[in-house]
């Protein structure tokens, strides 16, 4: 190593930025060359001059105090918008928690075992269509429907899920068909439960699904056995939208 | 990792010091002091390794700085880009007023403060410097390099004719 190195590597030396055995013979040089030894000797005074001058800063009374009742002043703010957030969040789950499980509890259950059929007209003859056309006005669903129903077949009305939502539903069913089956079952399907446009009839072995447009985007979808509802559903002559 | 209130028992001294010789100021100083914790609170999550706080507050109080100044249509009137640096003048023993020294230091652009600063701080190598301000080595060897010759002229006592 040169004199002329040593003099480039000096500030590195200072600052730690030199590489371990850089830093070994740049002291093995200067220890062996006076000139050397006194440039360092200046630079070393000269920094520890400077660097006494800039520390020379005189620190007010009471900084510490004041800074220390900032930052205890901080955390509570901050401790406390984090409590307000997670209440917030809380609160929010729980309003959240509640229409949900009122919303559940409220709606009726498909029950498609819990009521009798009813067969022909009683005393109480028209209790079961005013029920689901009660129960069709409380859903904010129309009670003009795309058929005409013979509810002596009926069953049950309720929700049933489809996919991601529950689709109000009534059922009907022909009992005198046992064992084979013969239903039919009227969905609502409104806009938020699925994207129904463009639907059209779809049969498989055992069953028809026909969609039929209704007021406001939604769409019955009427299901049934065979290739004919009637007689439990018959359609209308005239449009309903 | 370390509490907020250990920080600053730990570092506000350092840190004062640091921002007065930024900003020339004691109440500039203190404000941004006090700032520079405040912003430390909120982001304590967000510091990696206890070993390297003093640079990361270091960093934050600049950053506070440098926010502040911005506007600051009054710039500083020394320009040293286009000066060669001197050889060091090799004085064994001259004394250092501090308030020549903020004098000085106040006559300085920012880009060529902070280096002396930090690197008269003790604990900063070159990379250190590099990191805080987001410039390469090379630039703050010369900028240091620079600026440690005209604090040396501005410093150094004249000998009367």
């Amino acid at each position: 190593m040169t004199c002329h190195d040593v003099q480039t590597l000096l500030p590195f030396r200072r600052t730690g930025d030199l590489l371990p055995e850089d830093a070994a013979l740049l002291d093995r040089h200067v220890s062996s060359c006076p000139d050397c030894q006194q440039r360092l000797a200046a630079a070393t005074a000269a920094d520890a001059a400077l660097t006494r001058a800039f520390q020379g800063v005189v620190v007010p009374e009471g900084l510490k105090a004041r800074v220390r009742s900032t930052v205890a002043a901080t955390q509570t703010r901050i401790t406390r918008q984090r409590w307000l957030a997670r209440l917030s969040a809380f609160a929010a789950i729980a309003v959240t928690g509640l229409l949900i499980w009122g919303y559940v509890a409220a709606r009726p259950k498909f029950d498609p075992e819990g009521l009798a059929i009813v067969n022909g007209w009683t005393a109480e003859a028209g209790t079961v269509p005013n029920l689901v056309f009660s129960w069709l006005e409380a859903e904010r669903l129309p009670t003009e429907l795309p058929y005409e129903f013979d509810f002596r077949y009926y069953v049950a009305h309720g929700y049933e899920k489809l996919g991601n939502a529950y689709v109000p539903v009534i059922k009907f069913q022909d009992q005198s068909t046992a064992p084979k089956t013969t239903f039919v079952k009227l969905y609502f399907l409104r806009p938020g439960d699925a994207d129904a446009t463009g639907a059209s009839v779809a049969q498989s072995s055992f069953c028809t699904a026909r969609p039929i447009p209704g007021p406001n985007g939604l769409t019955f979808i009427l299901v049934y056995t065979g290739a004919d509802p009637a007689p439990i559903a018959i359609p209308r002559t005239r449009s309903i939208n | 990792m370390p509490s907020i209130q250990s920080l600053v028992d730990e570092h506000y001294q350092a840190l004062y010091r640091y921002a007065y010789r930024l900003s020339g100021s004691a109440a500039d100083a203190e404000d941004l002091t006090q700032e520079t914790f405040r912003k430390a609170l909120h982001r304590l999550a967000t510091l990696r390794d206890a070993d390297r706080v003093k640079p990361w507050l270091f960093r934050i109080l600049r950053n506070a700085y440098l926010h502040r100044i911005r506007d600051d249509r009054r710039r500083r009137v020394v320009p040293l880009d286009g000066e060669v640096a001197r050889p060091e003048a090799e004085s064994a023993d001259w004394p250092v007023d501090p308030e020549r020294l903020q004098e000085a230091l106040d006559n300085l652009d920012e880009s060529f403060r902070t280096p002396l600063i930090l690197y008269y701080f003790d604990d900063f190598s070159y990379k250190d410097i590099a990191d805080q301000m987001d410039v390469p080595i090379g630039t703050v060897m010369s900028r240091l390099a620079r600026g440690k010759a005209y604090l040396k002229d501005a410093l150094t006592p004249r000998t009367m004719p």
